[in-house]
């Protein structure tokens, strides 16, 4: 039912408002720091907990479409493993996933003095997921062969003492897909390896039984899980790109929620004098 | 003799030969099993079916030890069964099979887009754009690959992406590819508010709980919610559930979760079903009924 | 800033804005852009297919390691490219049946990993461990068959369950039947307490439905949110280093 306007020109009005909610923060430069929920805060320990011998595997599956949210997701995530000096590892079954990964990565091994092949390692894309993920239970170096420029994985220090499964402390599938119940059911589970998600914000709340069974040890959800980590990595004054965003993004949803109700009041509005005439 | 004469490395001329006799007897093969009747190609590739998928049913269920050799004096016990050191190879072959057949999509694509192309139909700048997005990205991505495959260090890397072919890879990558897939999920935003205002009615009491929930849910999500609506109420009283964040996180981990679980249950089920007519041949329809 | 610099950061921006002036209306330069977008896509992806997994996996075993063997994956998956003709199009479904087979070979050990934790994890304590009535039955039992009983239940059980877990417990597990009755499609629902649970079921499926739509909504803004950062905060530093 449209309220007055011709349909073009709501529909206009309403992407401009849109946009205004998204960029007004930026200017205001006003940021909110988020609240800390358990399933950031667990994915965070398990990142803590991981030992000194052994590597915790990021994969990241996303592409450029999903940047806005699995971006902060692992610039959160490298920036927590880089301070802490864990050994990672980057790859990815989606050929723009390492890339991204590789860049930012690279971009925090300045800012945290971290070099390349001596605290991480970037694998590249691999295709045929289930059989890499059951190659690489039993022989990681003999299924990857070389990073992703071909230097063979001997030859950098981050792989001492990498062979398999046992050796690798966590992994951690930043993905808009459902990879990662590829990697549970053909490495995290038979390998007995712990396993959390940083997934796009729609996917989340299939994960949640996972989350459940202790299948999945932490969980970022979407944008705003990326902002809670940043949290905890820099402090509640942080001013990464998760939080800064998050603020914007809180003012989408109450135009969301006041566009429904208004929606719904108009309605109900039209109806009754439609039931009076 | 013979097997290790077969699996001898070989080089130049020797290699070349090897190739050529392996694309011949692969050829011959194919050509004999071209002539079987249809009935027995059918056979043949339910046979292939069913072994492919027993090789991985029976690599994961068979204990661990299965037609092995006991482990030798100082060796921790037997992990693997016997299936077990055939799961690399497997995976390496099954990644070139998965890569050759990438130039499937691309021969689809490419036979949609040139007929309005050759026949100048309305649109055929589309066309052209798709085909020059195409070729350039592909000549100069692996132009860009070569240069790189010769780089050793970190100073060759950089001069190799700041010289014109990586510039120009850098535009066509960052420019324009990760933009426009960026973008056109972005999309979805605006259309989301649109649809708020114009098509979310709540005409129904289920209608009415599922929007409750997600206002809860959005509001727990974002600081404004969590700071300004109930950040006043403290933690550590019995009332502190009323806190959005609290409410979204029981939504999320109790009914939510319940509901899921339930849902998984039924994909399981599914699954095994599916995965049972596909491993026996069992499934019907257009593409698995076709004439041999 | 470089001139090359310059041209992708304009790039960018002018191709987001053609995507964006689809709101307005549909038009050509959104078309053309759409169509350049899917042609960059299918070059990138092949080139990567080549540089990524067959030159390192098929070419370099192959030609500098002198393995001629791996040839026959190469032509094995030649085999696809049959489907485009009719006589020979059989050969596709060959290695089509023998992939779809490793699949569904593979998705039998998804079902032991991946959903069989599910089912344990849905057997909740619905009865405090230390509730008397247990724990006098217990006793009752371990009077009967000590050594038998002592193997199977615990002489005592540490307590650690509350109120509320064991009231989330209780409303998990009625969600669960309920919703999972809900999905028995197989048999009419005659009976009334069915029929009752199937509809509460479908209640239940509402709120799961609310909460995944909430999510998806931040999902879709922060993606929004990430192109206009971009256009109007920093151009150079979305796709390339922070």
């Amino acid at each position: 039912m449209e309220a007055g306007l011709g349909s073009d020109r709501t529909r206009r009005t309403l992407y401009l408002l849109l946009a205004a909610a998204i960029a007004l923060p930026f200017f205001a430069k006003t940021v909110i720091p988020p609240v800390v929920g358990r399933e950031a805060r667990a994915l965070y320990e398990a990142v803590e907990s991981v030992p000194p011998n052994k590597i915790i595997v990021l994969s990241l599956e996303f592409e450029a479409g999903t940047i806005g949210e699995n971006l902060p997701q692992t610039r959160a995530l490298m920036n927590h493993m880089m301070k802490s000096g864990k050994r990672f590892a980057i790859m990815g079954f989606d050929p723009m996933g390492p890339v991204f990964g590789q860049r930012e990565a690279e971009d925090l091994a300045k800012r945290w003095n971290r070099p390349y092949g001596k605290y991480w390692v970037n694998w590249g894309y691999k295709t045929a997921v289930v059989q890499t993920l059951k190659a690489m239970i039993r022989d990681i170096p003999g299924t990857m062969v070389t990073d992703h420029r071909g230097t063979p994985l001997s030859k950098l220090p981050v792989m001492d003492g990498i062979k398999d499964a046992k050796d690798v402390g966590l992994i951690i599938d930043v993905t808009p897909s459902a990879l990662y119940e590829a990697w549970m059911a053909y490495f995290a589970g038979p390998g007995g390896v712990k396993m959390g998600v940083a997934p796009t914000a729609v996917m989340v709340s299939d994960i949640f039984p996972y989350l459940d069974s202790g299948q999945i040890v932490g969980m970022l959800k979407g944008l705003a899980g990326a902002a809670q980590y940043e949290s905890l990595v820099f402090g509640r004054d942080a001013r990464e790109r998760g939080i800064t965003w998050m603020t914007s993004v809180s003012m989408t949803h109450i135009l969301i929620i006041a566009l429904i109700i208004l929606g719904n009041i108009l309605e109900i509005a039209a109806r009754r004098r439609r039931t009076a005439t | 003799m013979f097997l290790s004469f077969l699996t001898a490395p070989r080089h130049g001329t020797q290699l070349f030969l090897f190739v050529l006799g392996a694309v011949l007897v692969f050829a011959a093969v194919m050509a004999a099993l071209h002539t079987l009747p249809p009935r027995a190609k059918r056979w043949l590739i339910v046979a292939c079916t069913f072994v492919a998928g027993l090789f991985y049913l029976l690599e994961f269920m068979l204990p661990p030890g299965t037609l092995m050799p006991p482990p030798g004096p100082g060796e921790g016990p037997v992990t693997d069964n016997f299936l077990s050191r055939y799961v690399e190879p497997v995976g390496y072959v099954t990644q070139i099979i998965a890569a050759v057949a990438i130039g499937l999509g691309v021969i689809n694509l490419a036979r949609v887009n040139s007929a309005p192309l050759l026949r100048f139909r309305p649109g055929w700048q589309n066309s052209l754009a798709f085909f020059t997005g195409l070729i350039v990205m592909l000549v100069v991505g692996l132009w860009r690959w070569k240069l790189l495959l010769n780089v050793t260090t970190v100073a060759q890397e950089k001069a190799v992406n700041e010289s014109t072919i990586g510039s120009l890879y850098r535009f066509l990558f960052d420019g324009l590819y990760s933009n426009l897939g960026g973008t056109v999920f972005a999309l979805l935003a605006f259309y989301i508010v649109s649809a708020s205002y114009r098509a979310f009615r709540l005409r129904s009491a289920e209608a009415t709980l599922m929007m409750i929930t997600a206002f809860i849910v959005m509001l727990g999500n974002v600081p404004v919610g969590t700071a300004y609506l109930t950040g006043w109420i403290p933690d550590g009283h019995w009332y502190s559930f009323l806190k959005v964040e609290h409410m979204s996180d029981w939504i999320m981990n109790t009914p939510n979760m319940a509901a899921q679980r339930a849902l998984i249950f039924g994909i399981m089920m599914g699954v095994i079903a599916v995965s049972l007519r596909i491993w026996l041949s069992l499934e019907r329809g257009r593409f698995f009924e076709q004439e041999l | 800033m470089s001139g090359w610099t310059l041209a992708t950061v304009v790039a960018g921006a002018v191709s987001t804005l053609a995507i964006f002036s689809l709101l307005y209306k549909e038009n050509p330069v959104y078309r053309f852009f759409e169509y350049l977008f899917i042609g960059l896509a299918t070059g990138y992806g092949l080139f990567r297919a080549w540089s990524d997994v067959l030159y390192p996996r098929w070419w370099i075993p192959m030609y500098q390691q002198g393995q001629w063997w791996w040839m026959f994956p190469f032509l094995i998956g030649l085999l696809y490219y049959t489907i485009y003709i009719r006589k020979l199009a059989w050969m596709s479904r060959l290695v089509i049946g023998t992939l779809m087979g490793l699949g569904a070979g593979a998705s039998f050990q998804a079902i032991a990993t991946q959903y069989a934790p599910q089912i344990a994890a849905s057997f909740r304590p619905l009865l405090p461990p230390n509730w008397s009535p247990l724990s006098a039955v217990r006793g009752l039992i371990r009077a009967a068959a000590p050594e038998f009983v002592d193997r199977y239940v615990p002489a005592s059980v540490p307590n650690n369950l509350t109120a509320a877990e064991l009231v989330n417990n209780w409303i998990v597990i009625i969600i669960l039947l309920s919703v999972m009755t809900y999905f028995f499609f197989s048999f009419e629902h005659r009976s009334p307490v069915v029929r009752g649970a199937a509809k509460f079921g479908r209640w239940m499926l509402m709120i799961s439905f609310g909460a995944v739509f909430g999510q998806t909504i931040m999902a879709r803004m922060a993606l929004a949110v990430s192109r206009l950062w971009f256009l109007l905060v920093d151009p150079r530093g979305l796709a390339g280093p922070g």
